[in-house]
């Protein structure tokens, strides 16, 4: 993914996991999160419902090929709840990631 | 049939004890029924209108038996048999990948998107959008309550692999 979005010209920073996720969007500004929904950690869930805490309107896309204790069709609802921008299924094509990328920062 | 005194207007007369508390998981339960009211072998069951749902917001790479089975959260055999109830009823598309042949793409038909538009758990979500706002929130934090509790292996802690429900 980090690949795909820097080809396409965007500036990428990485996490090893949610919570590193967390750490870091507390002490920087980014323009959109790319989370998988099942992490070490915390869950991109997790991650999702932090910045939403904390009235941070970052658009987040989730994506996921499932994971252990819940459906994603459930996760998925989740992620709707809490206003995720998309969520993406694994496989997910390269066009797909972008367009999803181009909406949510439109 | 309907209730004359709403429970809302009961209020503290309803009953916090196990006979109250089965009292309002048959009430759950039937809420989620009322949606489906059909029951004929030709009707469409709960997880046949999930993999329509699936497969009207997934990508082509994703829909597959495995993407379905993942989804509905289900093994292979359960998934590959609503599949292809739906394919039978001409909502869905089967065709042989043409890298693999052993993979099955799924595709919505013309029907299986016409039926979408009258999904049934459309009549849920009018009925919650009825609540005032802070009731949505109040339900969205129990049902996240109630799923934390009855995931599998949620009684076992958060290992760190599988997500948190609820804080």
């Amino acid at each position: 993914m980090t690949l795909v979005l820097e080809s396409a010209g965007h500036d990428v920073v990485c996490c090893a996991d949610g919570e590193q996720a967390i750490q870091l969007s507390t002490a920087e500004h980014f323009d959109l999160a790319v989370v998988d929904i099942w992490m070490p950690r915390r869950s991109g869930l997790d991650v999702l419902k932090a910045l939403r805490s904390r009235d941070d309107k970052i658009p987040v896309i989730l994506a996921s090929g499932g994971g252990p204790g819940a459906s994603l069709e459930q996760a998925t609802a989740l992620a709707d709840l809490y206003g995720a921008a998309a969520v993406l299924y694994k496989p997910v094509e390269d066009e797909e990631l972008l367009a999803a990328v181009r909406n949510a920062l439109a | 049939m309907r209730a004359s005194v709403s429970l809302a207007e009961v209020g503290a007369g309803v009953l916090i004890e196990r006979r109250g508390h089965m009292a309002l998981a048959i009430l759950l339960e039937q809420a989620v029924r009322l949606i489906y009211p059909e029951r004929s072998p030709q009707a469409m069951h709960p997880g046949q209108w999930a993999a329509l749902r699936y497969l009207a917001r997934t990508n082509r790479e994703a829909a597959t038996v495995a993407g379905l089975a993942r989804y509905l959260g289900v093994t292979l055999a359960p998934a590959s048999r609503a599949a292809a109830a739906l394919v039978r009823k001409g909502y869905v598309r089967g065709e042989p990948d043409e890298r693999d042949r052993r993979v099955v793409r799924l595709t919505l038909t013309a029907d299986g998107l016409a039926l979408l538009d009258g999904d049934p758990i459309g009549r849920l979500a009018d009925a919650v959008s009825q609540l005032p706002d802070d009731r949505q929130r109040e339900l969205a934090a129990i049902l996240e309550h109630l799923f934390a509790r009855l995931s599998p292996g949620s009684d076992e802690g958060h290992d760190g692999s599988s997500f948190t429900l609820d804080d």
